[in-house]
């Protein structure tokens, strides 16, 4: 079932023709590239008096006070996030083209 | 002394009268007819012996009649003749008896005999001199012409039974067989010429020796067997060198043989020629009962616990009869019977039997016992390391066939079987198809690999871009992307790919349940991973239910099915990990569901209630409790053991009271009086209820959930949607209604929203607000979750107080006890209220989230041990997570505000 899941990843990430368990990994290790360049891309929007608040509400772990900040600061942070994922998935698959 | 004179069989007839020489002569004759000796033993006579008498014999009849036919025999022929046969037997007579042949006398031998050349060209170089002295009596050219016409054709004739004799010995034909009497005689007849042979030679050598009998020569001879005469040494030298290169010869064949076998199978080796393969025997096992049951009880671990398993011979095969426990289902009976089908293993006639919940009892032990033939065939192999080609199953019960072993040569090289070899143009021998094949799949196998690297290449100097970029941001960014990763990389993979999903989803797919509070909160996933499991298995559960209805209604579950559960499931996981309400989780399930979940999580996470979700209608609450910080909080239920209390339908819809509507009376009743900080679970309906219809049953945990249970190694099969006691909506107290409304800009349609510029009047305690308390769900291994489990004590005290009223802190700064207010941290950028009552420090905090509803104020929770952050979102006081400290397993609750933590006073 899982991996029903894995391969439709796999298959955005291009990934879908290596084995289950390569692309299990590259999924995963994406994933965390795609992470942190969402946060990088919201960050970088954040003034530099209010990236220590961010971290340390993201540190803190409470989405909530994290969401009333982010909606304060950053209003355009879900687009933001997502733009800068699909950025990753477009850098990957253009890595991969021949 | 008497001279020595050879013994010359020839010469013996000299020694022998007329009469015996013709009676000799007539009984070698005989012989050589009755095959005691060949017929050119039969010494032809010099004188007249036409007639063929042997008087001894005469008296025996048989003899006679022989005689007699011999007689005709002789009488038919002609002199010539005759002599020939005389002249024949007597050449061979020597050869007879074994002594060595005397070289034929013939013509030429005599060189005063001039030889006619007619003569020659009949008999060669072996004229007769008979046939000389014949031909020399004759005169006149007719006769010499006649004559020498019958010798030309006595001799075709004679060369001609030569030949029919030779052929006939060679045929191995045997003589017409004789009878008793004949043989008898034969034998008789036998010795006696041997005896008279004897006689003969000694009365030559008594007559021709000078003197002195024990000179005598000494004849010895056997008639029947010849003696071998002895070699010579020059001949067994001979015969030794012939021997030596008959060793080396037959030595160098059989070297040569084997040079040239060795030689056809390197040929065979370098053309992949299979050579022929030797016939193996198929192994087979039969398996024992014991080894059944062990099967059955391995197919159904972790679904059911057996009691009482019994597995039997039948005719129809072997039949199962099992008592089970389940925690849902309670007692089981199972039966069937494991039974061929086609070409597996089945069971048949399945037949389940539970106190409760038949339906799933059944599908479990369907889903534990499906595949039975593979778990046969797992347990074997994993048992015998050799691959099990077929399972039977007859009368003497289960029968495994191992597949045959597959050589080492065969396995490294090329497959083992025929198969169908390319013709035509593109025609190639054997090895040299597989090496392209060989060749093709390395080139694939390594291209795959090649990509997988240079791929994971590229994500990690991805992963080294955005670190530097990270740095630029300044070190809090940087620490938090170093944390973010760490606690990733630790995560389960399975999460990694349900994080992953949720992003890709989000950014490429249309929807998705993450948004980046999502994920980034995700990324969190130390402490609420159990909950989150919890979650993910509910979730998980409720979307196989809903899967199995449909199949029931005959509506076929597709991989998109699938796939969706897994999705959602993993989407509500995430949100879990976000802090995301429970209250507002449960809601989304409950107006949601299915597919729709997926799009209700992503606007969940972002703006913590969705647009998309229309609250069922809301009621008033004549009896809402209230609670402040440091009060009692109804909590979510979470059950402590796996016998939990099924969810019970509901006794009426869950209703939200609107401000607007709810009469202000009814508030300032419902906080005032003490027994409004009671819950009142009796009247106030629990929001699960209002999912309970499409959660009726327990939820069916999927396998791969089970799986996943066994990989994290949490056990969450019981996990149940936790019952949600929510307290009334917060509302806070203004003249009118119509002040209350939220000036939003998208303003929800059964909420009341309190506007950051209303004016707030001067709260009294007994209209101290009601907080709504939005726990998330947890699980008992969350450390939180079991204290919230237990009863809280009311309105504990948040910090150290001195009776007088009065301290002061380290920063010198005067604190009244007794008194709520709000101080900012040592930082200056928290804000902490301490001191008070609950009711009065949620006073203190309403008072201002008026001027400023986007902070967050942090209090001390009912127990006094954490810190609870408190927020003012669509004019409610919203409880938060308890705050906490660190990273992943490095995180702790923080301490709640103590004096010392009080920087400065604000309020």
């Amino acid at each position: 079932m899982h991996d029903e899941l894995t391969a439709l990843i796999a298959k955005d990430l291009g990934v879908d023709a290596l084995p289950l368990e390569e692309q299990k990994t590259l999924i995963a290790q994406f994933g965390e590239i795609a992470l942190k360049a969402a946060t990088l891309a919201v960050v970088g929007k954040l003034a530099d008096d209010t990236r220590e608040e961010f971290a340390k509400l993201a540190e803190a772990g409470d989405a909530g006070a994290l969401q009333t900040f982010l909606n304060r600061e950053v209003p355009d942070h879900e687009n933001l996030a997502k733009a800068a994922v699909a950025e990753e998935v477009k850098r990957f698959k253009a890595f991969q083209a021949p | 002394m008497a001279e020595k004179i050879p013994f010359d069989p020839h010469s013996v007839a000299t020694a022998q009268t007329l009469e015996e020489q013709k009676t000799s002569q007539e009984m070698r004759a005989h012989l050589a007819e009755v095959g005691v000796i060949p017929s050119e033993a039969v010494r032809p006579p010099d004188i007249d012996i036409s007639r063929a008498d042997v008087p001894q014999y005469k008296s025996h009849p048989e003899v006679q009649a022989e005689l007699d036919t011999l007689n005709q025999e002789i009488d038919t022929r002609t002199d010539v003749e005759k002599l020939r046969e005389a002249e024949e037997g007597l050449r061979v007579l020597p050869e007879l008896f074994g002594a060595k042949a005397k070289p034929e006398q013939t013509v030429e031998a005599s060189e005063s005999v001039s030889v006619p050349p007619e003569l020659k060209e009949i008999y060669g170089d072996n004229v007769p001199p008979r046939a000389v002295a014949l031909l020399g009596k004759i005169k006149g050219k007719v006769k010499r012409e006649s004559l020498l016409h019958i010798f030309r054709t006595e001799e075709e004739e004679r060369k001609k039974k030569r030949e029919e004799r030779k052929s006939s010995t060679s045929r191995g034909q045997k003589p017409r067989p004789l009878s008793v009497g004949t043989e008898k005689l034969k034998a008789q007849m036998q010795e006696e010429a041997a005896g008279e042979i004897r006689n003969m030679a000694a009365a030559r050598a008594a007559a021709t020796a000078p003197s002195g009998a024990e000179d005598a020569p000494t004849i010895k001879m056997t008639l029947n067997e010849p003696e071998t005469p002895a070699i010579s040494p020059e001949a067994q030298r001979l015969e030794a060198e012939e021997q030596r290169e008959i060793d080396e010869r037959i030595e160098a064949a059989q070297e040569e043989a084997q040079a040239k076998r060795e030689a056809a199978e390197a040929k065979a080796a370098e053309a992949k020629e299979p050579l022929p393969e030797a016939v193996q025997e198929v192994e087979k096992k039969e398996i024992s009962l014991a080894e059944v049951e062990n099967i059955v009880r391995e197919k159904l671990k972790g679904k059911v616990e057996i009691t009482t398993l019994e597995i039997t011979k039948t005719s129809e095969g072997l039949q199962i009869q099992a008592e089970l426990q389940h925690t849902r289902a309670k007692k089981i009976t199972l039966k069937g019977v494991i039974v061929n089908k086609e070409n597996t293993i089945g069971i048949q006639g399945l037949n389940v039997m539970a106190e409760k919940w038949e339906s799933i009892a059944r599908s479990k032990i369907e889903e534990g016992l499906s595949g039975f033939d593979s778990g046969i065939k797992k347990y074997f192999e994993d048992q015998s390391h050799k691959p099990v080609s077929s399972i039977q199953i007859g009368e003497t019960g289960l029968t495994v066939e191992f597949e045959p072993p597959v050589t080492a040569e065969a396995e490294a090289d090329e497959p083992a079987e025929a198969w169908p070899w390319p013709k035509g143009e593109n025609e190639g021998t054997r090895s040299e198809w597989y090496a392209k094949l060989k060749e093709t799949v390395g080139k694939v196998v390594e291209g795959t690999k090649e990509k997988f690297n240079k791929a994971k290449e590229f994500l990690t100097n991805e992963d080294m871009a955005l670190a530097e970029k990270a740095k630029i941001l300044g070190k809090g960014t940087e620490k938090l992307l170093l944390d973010m990763g760490k606690s990733y990389r630790k995560a389960p993979l399975k999460y990694k790919i349900a994080l992953s999903a949720a992003l890709i989803g989000g950014s490429v797919a249309t929807g998705g349940a993450g948004t980046f509070v999502t994920l980034i909160s995700a990324a969190k996933l130390g402490q609420r991973s159990a909950g989150a499991l919890g979650v993910y298995t509910l979730v998980n559960g409720l979307m196989e239910k809903r899967l199995a209805n449909k199949e029931e209604k005959g509506i076929e579950r597709g991989k998109w099915d699938n796939a969706i559960k897994q999705f959602v499931s993993g989407g509500a996981a995430l949100a879990v990990f976000s802090g995301l309400p429970g209250t507002v989780l449960k809601e989304g399930f409950d107006a949601a569901g299915g597919e729709r979940l997926t799009a209700w999580l992503g606007g969940a996470m972002g703006h913590l209630f969705s647009h998309d979700i229309v609250p069922p209608p809301v009621e008033p609450a004549p009896k809402a409790p209230v609670h402040t910080p440091g009060a009692q909080v109804p909590r979510v239920a979470v059950p402590s053991a796996p016998a939990a209390p099924e969810i019970q339908p509901p006794a009426a819809p869950v209703e939200m009271p609107k401000a607007s509507e709810a009469p202000l009376a009814s508030h300032t009743e419902s906080v005032a009086t003490p027994e409004a900080h009671e819950p009142a679970p009796a009247e106030t309906p629990k929001v699960s209820e209002a999912i309970a219809p499409e959660i009726k049953e327990p939820v069916v945990v999927a396998p791969e959930i089970e799986k996943l249970e066994a990989d994290e190694g949490i056990v969450i099969t019981d996990i149940q949607v936790p019952d949600l006691e929510p307290v009334g909506p917060f509302t806070a107290p203004t003249e009118t209604a119509e002040t209350l409304e939220a000036q939003s800009d998208t303003p929800l349609p059964t909420e009341t929203i309190v506007s950051p510029d209303t004016t707030v009047t001067p709260v009294d305690i007994t209209n101290a607000p009601e907080f709504v308390s939005q726990p998330p769900i947890e699980t008992p291994p969350v450390e939180s979750a079991v204290e919230t489990s237990a009863p809280v004590p009311e309105a504990a005290a948040p910090a150290p107080v001195e009776q007088s009223g009065i301290i002061q802190n380290h920063f010198g700064l005067t604190i009244p006890v007794n008194e709520s207010h709000l101080y900012s941290d040592a930082q200056g950028k928290g804000l902490l209220v301490f001191g008070g009552s609950p009711q009065e420090q949620a006073k203190s905090m309403l008072e201002y989230f008026q001027k400023d509803p986007t902070r967050i104020i942090y209090a001390a929770d009912e127990t006094g041990t954490k810190r609870i952050p408190w927020r003012f979102i669509q004019g409610q006081l919203v409880r938060g997570e308890p705050a906490q400290e660190g990273w992943l397993f490095n995180k702790s609750f923080m301490k709640p505000p103590l004096p010392d933590d009080l920087a400065k006073r604000i309020k």
